[in-house]
């Protein structure tokens, strides 16, 4: 989903007089980083701003080109970290594991410990991935939540769950869609929906 | 059931329905989630993804009543305690100035 303010109101969380306990510890640690010259207020604006503009559309431009390129495929299952170097996106110290899904096998992700995500690729985590419901249970009845997420897998595909940790973040590489064949990676990118890659969901069918 | 010791570990417990309604970040999570970037080793090199991990889960019975990014500000709150970059006494002071002057306006 892209992230769209109306730009014409200005921080109106911050204007009015019914701030929250945590909205004001929230301007007090920042008033306080800015006066001990640990952070200045440009930089945190700067830093909101790179993030909301990070959206999962680069996954998405990701997987088409390795379904496009075998090439490109084998080198993203093999070292996903450095595979992606050349998208400008950095993993820091952190390693990326790309896993692919088969006829027989299809894989999900999850954090349950906190929140743990690619999001230097993906942007920020939705709401559900961080909640403690999907925490407590995919790891316990993937199927079920697959289904609660319309995902109704055959009886006979394998379903693995893989929990992410500080150092490891996965991204799921869906299987290509049927019908898919002749289309361009941009049309194939637009079909790479942000769920399939964290995989509760499946890509959309061409229409 | 063994006793948990870490709040965070709750893989695998019973749990509810999922809502998978898409939130959009208020402006308070955002500058949170900056401040926290803002602090790894390539920033101000105050903390990093452990610490910052261990901070969270040592928020101990805090951690289920908080939400996802007050457990992310209350617990970068106590890092930077931790690390003498400000004091409680400095925290509390500044949070009643701007409770102050937020109550005025």
């Amino acid at each position: 989903m892209a992230h769209e303010h109306d730009h014409k109101e200005f921080q109106p969380d911050t204007e009015g007089p019914d701030l929250t306990e945590t909205q004001l510890r929230e301007i007090a640690m920042r008033e306080l980083l800015i006066e001990k010259d640990v952070l200045t207020a440009d930089q945190i604006r700067v830093q909101v701003e790179a993030w909301e503009q990070k959206t999962p559309a680069l996954g998405g431009k990701i997987v088409a080109r390795a379904w496009e390129e075998p090439d490109f495929r084998n080198r993203l299952l093999e070292d996903g970290t450095a595979a992606v170097v050349e998208y400008d996106v950095g993993m820091g110290d952190l390693e990326l594991k790309v896993i692919e899904n088969t006829p027989e096998v299809h894989n999900v992700v999850v954090c349950t410990l906190c929140s743990c995500y690619p999001r230097t690729i993906l942007g920020l985590p939705p709401a559900w991935y961080k909640s403690f419901n999907y925490r407590r249970r995919v790891v316990r009845e993937p199927r079920t939540v697959l289904a609660e997420f319309g995902t109704e897998l055959p009886a006979d595909v394998e379903v693995r769950v893989h929990d992410s940790t500080a150092d490891l973040r996965f991204l799921i590489l869906p299987l290509r869609p049927e019908g898919t064949e002749g289309m361009s990676q941009e049309e194939l990118a637009d079909l790479v929906n942000r769920d399939s890659m964290i995989g509760v969901s499946l890509p959309r069918n061409p229409s | 059931m063994n006793q948990k010791t870490n709040p965070a570990d709750i893989g695998g417990e019973p749990g509810g329905p999922i809502e998978t309604d898409e939130h959009e970040l208020a402006f308070w999570e955002w500058r949170v989630d900056a401040m926290n970037q803002l602090m790894r080793p390539v920033g101000a090199n105050l903390s990093n993804t452990h610490e910052g991990r261990r901070a969270i889960e040592a928020l101990g019975e805090d951690y289920e009543k908080l939400n996802y990014y007050e457990r992310k500000l209350y617990s970068l709150q106590a890092l930077l305690i931790e690390k003498d970059v400000f004091t409680g006494a400095e925290f509390d002071a500044k949070l009643a100035e701007v409770r102050g002057r937020y109550e005025k306006a």
